[in-house]
């Protein structure tokens, strides 16, 4: 049984009264230690299926199901609780809680979670894996861009979760911390969590261990 | 338990990030509590001042002279220090009606806020055999007795160091205190009529002249009057005019209806204004909330990213809202105690119907009531904004560019 799965997944939106389909019919799985990434122009529905995936959008029809339970039959507090331990989601855009620190929101899933908080040592470990030790006390409107992409890597990777699913996670990166991050997920990865990454920058397909293409709503297994 | 205090140190960590918009809506909190805590101690004081006043009212009628019945009004309502004057025969008039249970005669005269005197106040004499209006009120009763030439003070009177008053030159020992009235009966002193005929005499050596003082035996101002308990007042008014003439009276029921009525309007007054304040602060934290709740809806949806519940977020905007509205809440209390305590007297002053605030601590109590309500305007609003976002799809879902 797959770790994650998707059957007949769709989710429909309505644009201008006429209503379509931003994920369409989708079939898929990913298991431990598999590197998935997802390429597809902008507006192929990538980021819709994510948050399909990570059961923060429902689906019009279809069903994803995570170790084999189908995610509608899971209550909000364990569907949290799934997403603070097991499924970590890097999502587009900035995401840091801008009234904590970098450290602390590094470690906030552990305020709101049951995990006992890492050691300094862990948290050390990866943060001069991402080159953002130096910034552990700083707030997030201090940060460039791409300082806070890392940190927000930081705080997905602490805990070696079952999955990360990242939502172009080095759209704002240049080439060195590009690859930097890759390295981080092609590492996580062979310890044994699955990893999604979407992007478009057809470049960083070579870290993967499969390759989908996403076309208006239809992901496709790249050859 | 820690859920909760994580929750108040992530809130509070919200606030301070924000300071300016937290000022705003704490400001919407500090008008509730404190428009609560202050119409509350006003209605407070002034159902307090006219029970106070209903209770000390000896009398059940008092004759004055015909044309001075806003001057009395004025000694008893508003402590104004006034004087006027009926021949004697008066009191004598009502001896024998039929229905007058006890009568008793008062004599006025007023100091001057000038160096000879204490204070200006109103001067009362009266006649402790047949008294039954004041007596019944002297709270502290000091040794010595009124009729050596020592005086009772009112409640709102104060003495001089020495523990004495002065009038036209001459010290007064103070006898006794009432308590309070929440009448005119506080800015006045008592004493007995040979008392009075010394400050008369004082009065006139200094150059006054009031009153001749060879004759002052001769008048009254008033009579008070209490009626047997099955008497028809205007029956007794009816005798009492076949034996004088030039006269007019007063009914306490008749007084106090009249201030009930005033009373009704004030308290109609500030009830308006409390509940407008309220609703004021109430829509303002609600609108404030949605608002910034709204603007905070990429917050809310990392939050659920990094599996946040439902519950817990309703938790964390909570514990904003809570602390807002009781911090807010407890600003308005202070505000509040700075206005009601130091500016007591000038309210009671300001307003012509009796006002006597109740004990601080009571009052005190109002205010809690105040931080309670608007830390509930608190909760409540935060909450509210809160389930309207995670009711939308849109809170859950992280969009590029947003
Ligand atoms: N909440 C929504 N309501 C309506 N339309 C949406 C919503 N979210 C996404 N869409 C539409 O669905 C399509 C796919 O969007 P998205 O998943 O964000 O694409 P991508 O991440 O590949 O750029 C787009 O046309 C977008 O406008
Ligand atoms: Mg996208």
């Amino acid at each position: 049984m797959a770790f994650l799965e998707a059957r007949k997944l769709v989710k429909e939106y309505k644009r201008r009264g006429v209503s379509f389909r931003a994920v369409d019919d989708i079939d898929f799985s990913i298991d431990t230690g598999d590197f998935v990434m997802i390429e597809g122009e902008s507006g192929s529905g990538k980021t819709t299926f994510l948050n399909l995936l990570t059961g923060l959008t429902e689906p019009t029809s279809g069903d994803v199901l995570i170790s084999g339970k189908p995610l509608k039959d899971i209550g909000d507090e364990e569907l949290s609780k799934i997403r603070n331990q097991k499924i970590k989601y890097i999502p587009q855009g900035e995401s840091l809680l801008s009234a904590l620190t970098v450290r602390e929101n590094i470690l906030f899933p552990y305020t709101v979670g049951g995990l006992e908080k890492p050691s300094p040592e862990r948290l050390l470990e990866v943060s001069d894996k991402l080159g953002i030790t130096d910034l552990l006390d700083e707030y997030p409107s201090e940060l460039s861009g791409g300082e806070m992409r890392r940190a927000t890597i930081a705080r997905a990777v602490i805990n070696k979760p079952s999955l990360i699913i990242a939502d172009e996670p080095t759209g704002s990166l240049d080439s060195a911390n590009t690859s930097r991050v890759m390295e981080i997920f092609k590492n996580i990865a062979s310890e044994g969590t699955a990893v999604i990454v979407v992007t478009h920058q057809k470049e960083t397909l070579g870290y993967a261990s499969k390759v989908y293409g996403m076309e208006q709503g239809s992901l496709k297994e790249a050859v | 338990m820690s859920a909760i205090k994580e929750s108040f140190g992530f809130g509070i960590r919200n606030i301070r990030k924000r300071p300016y918009r937290s000022f705003c809506l704490m400001l919407a909190a500090v008008i509730g509590s404190y428009a609560l805590f202050v119409g509350l101690a006003l209605k407070a004081s002034l159902n307090n001042g006219i029970g106070r006043m209903q209770e000390r009212m000896g009398a059940d009628l008092m004759i004055v002279p015909e044309s001075s019945e806003i001057e009395a009004r004025n000694i008893l309502l508003t402590g104004e220090p006034e004087f006027f004057y009926m021949d004697v025969s008066v009191a004598k008039a009502v001896a024998d009606i039929e229905g007058v249970e006890c009568a008793t005669s008062q004599f006025y005269f007023t100091s001057l806020s000038s160096d000879c005197c204490s204070t200006r106040v109103q001067l009362i004499a009266f006649d402790p055999d047949t008294d039954f209006v004041i007596n019944p009120w002297i709270d502290e009763r000091v040794t010595s007795d009124v009729a050596g030439g020592s005086v009772i003070i009112g409640s709102e009177v104060t003495s001089l160091s020495n523990g004495k008053v002065k009038f036209y030159g001459s010290e007064y020992t103070v006898a006794g205190k009432l308590g309070e009235t929440a009448t005119g009966l506080d800015h006045s002193v008592f004493m007995t009529r040979d008392t009075m005929h010394e400050i008369l005499n004082d009065a006139k050596d200094k150059g006054y002249q009031f009153l001749n003082p060879e004759d002052d035996s001769s008048w009254v101002s008033t009579v008070l009057i209490r009626v047997t308990g099955d008497a028809d007042i205007t029956e007794v008014e009816k005798e009492i005019y076949k034996n004088a003439e030039g006269i007019k009276f007063i009914e306490t029921d008749k007084l106090i209806s009249d201030v009930t009525v005033k009373l009704g309007s004030v308290e109609n007054i500030i009830n308006v204004t409390l509940t407008v304040l309220l609703v004021f602060s109430f829509l303002t934290m609600i609108l404030f909330f949605s608002v910034i709740f709204h603007e905070r809806k990429k917050e809310f949806a990392v939050l659920r990213i990094l599996g946040t519940s439902s519950r817990r977020i309703c938790l964390f905007s909570l514990t904003e809202g809570i602390t807002i509205g009781a911090a807010g809440g407890i600003a308005g209390l202070i505000l509040g105690i700075l206005t009601v305590f130091p500016f007591n007297h000038y309210i009671e002053n300001s307003l012509d119907v009796p006002y006597l605030m109740p004990s601080a601590l009571a009052v005190i109590l109002y205010g809690l009531a105040g931080v309670l309500v608007t830390t509930i305007f608190g909760s409540v609003s935060s909450f509210l904004s809160t389930l309207s976002l995670t009711h939308a799809e849109t809170y859950y879902t992280m969009r590029a560019g947003e």
